[in-house]
């Protein structure tokens, strides 16, 4: 099964009381350096949305946001069109584009020693209704390729995943590691 | 869950038969296009009919704050318009007839919006609703989860009747003359797709209102509206309408006319029908921005252009849905999910008051009340329509409707249920008191999507509406009576000139800098719909204008005389007095005196109008002829298609459609107003153009207009794989032929038959 329209969102442990607004001029700036990978297009905003998308930086890739779904901030990617490659690539690059970004952001003059992303809770979905309609059936093929995937990134054993039960939401899982390991650990065996 | 399966396999029983076809071709388009079979212009017109409009920055460049930048989109040298890159972020836009919404729709919308967009759905200006961020490839599949639940995005932008709007209150409302309903979905029903709204230049807005005080229809401001009242004939009353046409928007508005008084309820469908054949006939339909309706009345006045009507309407051809339509419409009533009752006395639970005193309006219905949800600038996350979608099956049934003010209306909430209601709409974010009042403010894209935007229309919005709300329980009564609309530009799509104080978005320098501003029109009146337009009184920058409204609002309060509206006020104090409180926020600095002037509202981006780009609201101008050729070359191409998949009926059908298209085509190059089915097209095309020698002089070949006889006289039923192979391929060369009949015919009428 191809999943590839995959949404990762690193839940905030510190800095959900910071200004949505603040966010703004920094993911601006991120396209006039050319920060991530791929290509940046635009900045949008929903701060006057209740526990909504926040704000976002619409890429061709994914759309990278501050997310406030469910009233949990967090860094989120999701992943849209995705150059034909191998089902097991998909997770790796959103994970790793979601986790270098979010790590970027922390480090911003602005948020320094303010705002982190855990990295060892996240919430993985398939934003794709056809791919993973909700139930067991997709839970179950969404963990056959995403266990492997955490076992080769966390170690196997190290985390409990809690299924979307919810049919009207995207099929996937909270994930919690039983560490937050460093970001650029995790990013080295991502490249 | 199976490997391969697609929307369209998935949704096959669950569309309208005729739609699904429809998406199928515009499928094939998107195919065709991507091989560059297809002219841009052709293409963006077509995508444009579906609603697939183009958005800001799909012109390959974008400001930075720095410097321009080219963007990277992947297929370069690859477009969906002209200047529009393939890859660019896109917008749908989704009609909603009227603004109701079902309980299934909002979850779809739901849906869609996650797995296609930024996680929101906006309800826009006219109930629609519109997605943005879209590419253009997902939107086929867009179009068929729609349309497994009923939505059309069929003529949602384009040269096409577009959304028929009403006033969201229709049928419970206190101040209707009749429940307007059935009869703005009749009106979508008939015009849509009909042949004689299918040659316009321009766009053709239709709305409809229960009476003639309020605004929620904003008729004065559509090419036609229509106003219920009961008249008295033969000592009966009956239903009947005011049709008014030739009012607009835009740059210049104009203010519709009033074309047939007490017009008799089953006369409304033919008069629509004969209005549309006039405006394409003769509307323009070279100068884009001449091409409303509302030029063509005022050319030639409203007498002359009601004297075309009548006649028009006398020649024609009778149509049993002008009076089966209307009455099989109002055949739906909406009812209510729970019994009629009274709000108890009690504790309410925090700020239930405060809000059911702006947003709780008591409906016709006694026990009833319908709730105004306030919706901040149109935007509601996937959450919050699939919590709009429980409490629609909880509370009521199915009688949600979007609003022109950019809300969604509850209808038939028991009024004992309203507590709960509330509190529900509170754990949805959505409990927000303050509806209909100033802070409620109306807003178009402006230069958050749209490529025409000067100034950020939402971002000003979004801040006024944030300093509004905070001080509204200090706020006279009289201030927070007042309407706040804004649009991005002239264009006017937030509707700015029908508003006691409006806004559009301008640009104005300052030594080498822009710096955004927006013009304030004022004096407007939302009431009697749309009844008079507000006037520009000084272009103000953006950052300075909430200044501004306070200037104005606080001097309408101390100088306002006894009962005084602020229509009338500003008349009294006139242009000259507003322009000298404003004068000296109109004064620019230098950019270092005051940098933030230099920037917009919610966008730290130094301001640049580089950004704006060509707008697609005109559409392309493509001829009937060249969508009838559009319209064969996507039949033949769906025919291969099936011969790929070995159904050779399928193929031979298809092949045979294009076939008829083409001649269609060669029809509509001297006709362009020619309809007629499949035996009329091919007897013309025999008699006028083969039989005459005129087609085969210029394709130099007699056997292409054979293959169109031979598929028409000898229609096989069962076709083995060499002929279905065979038929396609010639459909090919006839549409090959037609178009080199087009490059070299003459201009003129259709020859006389042989
Ligand atoms: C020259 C180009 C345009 C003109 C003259 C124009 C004019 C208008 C006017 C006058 C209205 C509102 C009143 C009415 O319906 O008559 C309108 C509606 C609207 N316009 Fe535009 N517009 C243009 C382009 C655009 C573009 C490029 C966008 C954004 C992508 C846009 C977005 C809207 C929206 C969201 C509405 C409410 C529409 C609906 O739901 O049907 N317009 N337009
Ligand atoms: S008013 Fe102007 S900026 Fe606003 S949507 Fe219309 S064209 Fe765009």
């Amino acid at each position: 099964m191809d999943f590839h329209k995959i949404n990762v969102k690193f839940f905030a442990e510190k800095g959900s009381e910071l200004s949505l607004h603040s966010f703004i001029p920094v993911f601006h700036r991120w396209i006039q350096e050319d920060k991530l990978e791929g290509f940046l297009v635009d900045v949008t905003e929903y701060t006057h949305v209740q526990e909504g998308p926040g704000v976002l930086i619409i890429a061709q890739e994914a759309n990278y946001s501050v997310d406030e779904a469910e009233g949990k901030r967090g860094f989120m990617l999701a992943q849209k069109r995705v150059p034909e490659k191998k089902a097991e690539e998909h997770f790796k690059t959103a994970f790793r584009r979601c986790l270098q970004a979010a790590s970027f952001l922390e480090n911003e003059k602005e948020f320094a020693g303010k705002l982190k992303f855990a990295t060892g809770h996240f919430e993985v979905t398939i934003n794709d209704r056809l791919a993973a309609p909700a139930g067991s059936a997709s839970q179950a093929a969404i963990e056959k390729v995403l266990k492997p995937f955490l076992d080769g990134l966390y170690g196997s054993g190290s985390y409990q995943l809690t299924g979307e039960k919810d049919a009207k939401k995207l099929a996937g899982f909270v994930v919690k590691v039983n560490t937050n390991p460093e970001a650029s650990a995790l990013l080295a065996k991502l490249k | 869950m199976s490997e391969n399966i697609s929307w369209k396999a998935k949704l096959q029983d669950k569309m309208p038969q005729d739609w699904a076809k429809e998406i199928d071709e515009f499928e094939a388009n998107i195919e065709l296009n991507k091989q560059g079979k297809m002219e841009a212009r052709v293409f963006a017109e077509t995508r444009l009919r579906r609603g697939a409009y183009g958005q800001r920055y799909d012109n390959g460049h974008r400001n930075d704050g720095k410097q321009i930048r080219q963007l990277k989109y992947p297929n370069q040298g690859m477009f969906k318009g002209p200047d529009t890159h393939w890859d660019a972020p896109g917008m749908e836009r989704i009609k909603f007839p009227w603004g109701g919404i079902t309980a299934d729709q909002l979850e779809v919308m739901a849906d869609l919006a996650e797995e296609y967009s930024d996680g929101i759905g906006h309800i826009t200006t006219r109930q629609d609703f519109q997605l943005h961020f879209i590419h253009i490839e997902d939107t086929p599949d867009i179009m068929r989860r729609l349309a497994a639940v009923g939505i059309t995005t069929r003529e949602a932008c384009g040269n096409s009747v577009r959304n028929v709007t009403a006033c969201p209150l229709a049928g419970v409302c206190n101040t209707q003359a009749f429940d307007v309903t059935p009869h703005s979905k009749a009106i979508f029903q008939f015009m849509l797709g009909h042949p004689d709204a299918q040659d316009f230049g321009r766009k053709f807005k239709i709305a409809f209102s229960g009476c003639p005080g309020e605004g929620c229809g904003l008729v004065n401001m559509h090419d036609m509206g229509f106003i219920a009242k009961k008249v008295m004939v033969n000592g009966k009353e009956t239903r009947a309408f005011d049709v008014y046409v030739g009012g607009g928007l835009g740059p210049v508005p104009y203010n519709a006319k009033l074309l047939f008084e007490n017009h008799p309820e089953d006369e409304i469908l033919p008069a629509t029908q004969a209005v549309a054949r006039v405006y394409g006939r003769l509307g323009e339909k070279k100068i884009r921005g001449m091409a409303r309706i509302k030029f063509l009345v005022a050319k030639l006045g409203i007498e002359e252009f009601r004297k075309l009507v009548v006649e028009e309407r006398k020649i024609l051809p009778h149509d049993p849905r002008w009076t089966t339509l209307i009455p099989e419409c109002a055949k739906e009533q909406e009812t209510a999910a729970h019994k009629p009752s009274e709000l108890k006395d009690g504790k309410y639970p925090e700020g239930f008051v405060k809000w059911a005193k702006t947003n709780a309006y008591k409906q016709i219905q006694p026990g009833y009340t319908t709730v105004y949800v306030k919706v901040p600038l149109g935007d509601l996350t996937s959450k919050q329509l699939r919590g709009l979608a429980e409490l629609s099956r909880t509370f009521v049934k199915d009688t949600v409707r979007t609003s022109v003010e950019q809300n969604l209306l509850f209808r038939w909430v028991s009024n004992a249920d309203l507590p709960a209601f509330y509190e529900a709409l509170g754990k949805l974010g959505l409990n927000e008191a303050n509806a209909n009042t100033i802070s409620d403010i109306t807003s178009c894209p402006g230069t958050d999507t749209c490529k025409l935007g000067i100034s950020a229309s939402r971002g000003l919005a979004r801040e006024l509406s944030r300093q509004l709300d905070k001080e509204m329980e200090s706020l006279p009564q009289e201030v927070k009576d007042l309407k706040l609309k804004v649009s991005g530009c002239p264009n006017s799509c937030g509707q700015h000139p029908m508003s006691d104080l409006g806004f559009y978005g301008v640009s104005r320098k300052s030594g080498s800098y822009a710096v955004p501003h927006f013009q304030m029109v004022i004096g407007g009146e939302w009431t009697n719909n749309g009844g008079t337009y507000g006037m520009a009184v000084a272009a103000v920058p953006s950052k300075r204008i909430p200044q501004a409204m306070r200037r104005l609002t606080d001097k309408y309060v101390k100088e306002r005389q006894k009962d005084e509206n602020f229509q009338k006020f500003i008349a009294r104090i006139g242009k000259v007095e507003i322009k000298n409180v404003l004068q000296d926020l109109t004064v620019l600095p230098t950019h270092d005196a005051e940098p933030e002037l230099f920037t917009d509202w919610g966008d730290p981006r130094e301001y640049t109008i580089a950004d704006i780009g060509k707008g697609e609201c005109a559409g392309e101008i493509v001829t009937p002829a060249e969508f009838s050729t559009t319209a064969a070359e996507s039949k033949v191409f769906e025919a291969q298609l099936k011969l790929d998949a070995k159904d050779y009926k399928g193929a031979v059908a298809l092949s045979y459609d294009s076939m008829v298209h083409a001649a269609e085509a060669v029809i509509r190059n001297h006709n362009r107003e020619y309809v007629g089915d499949a035996d009329t097209t091919v007897d013309i095309f025999r008699k006028s153009f083969f039989n005459t020698g005129v087609f085969v002089k210029h394709v130099n070949n007699t056997q292409f207009a054979a293959f169109l006889f031979k598929a028409h006289d000898n229609k096989l039923a069962n076709p083995n794989p060499d002929e279905a192979h065979r038929q396609v391929e010639e459909a090919q060369l006839y549409l090959e032929a037609v178009y080199s009949y087009m490059n070299n015919a003459e201009p003129g009428p259709v020859p006389a038959a042989k």
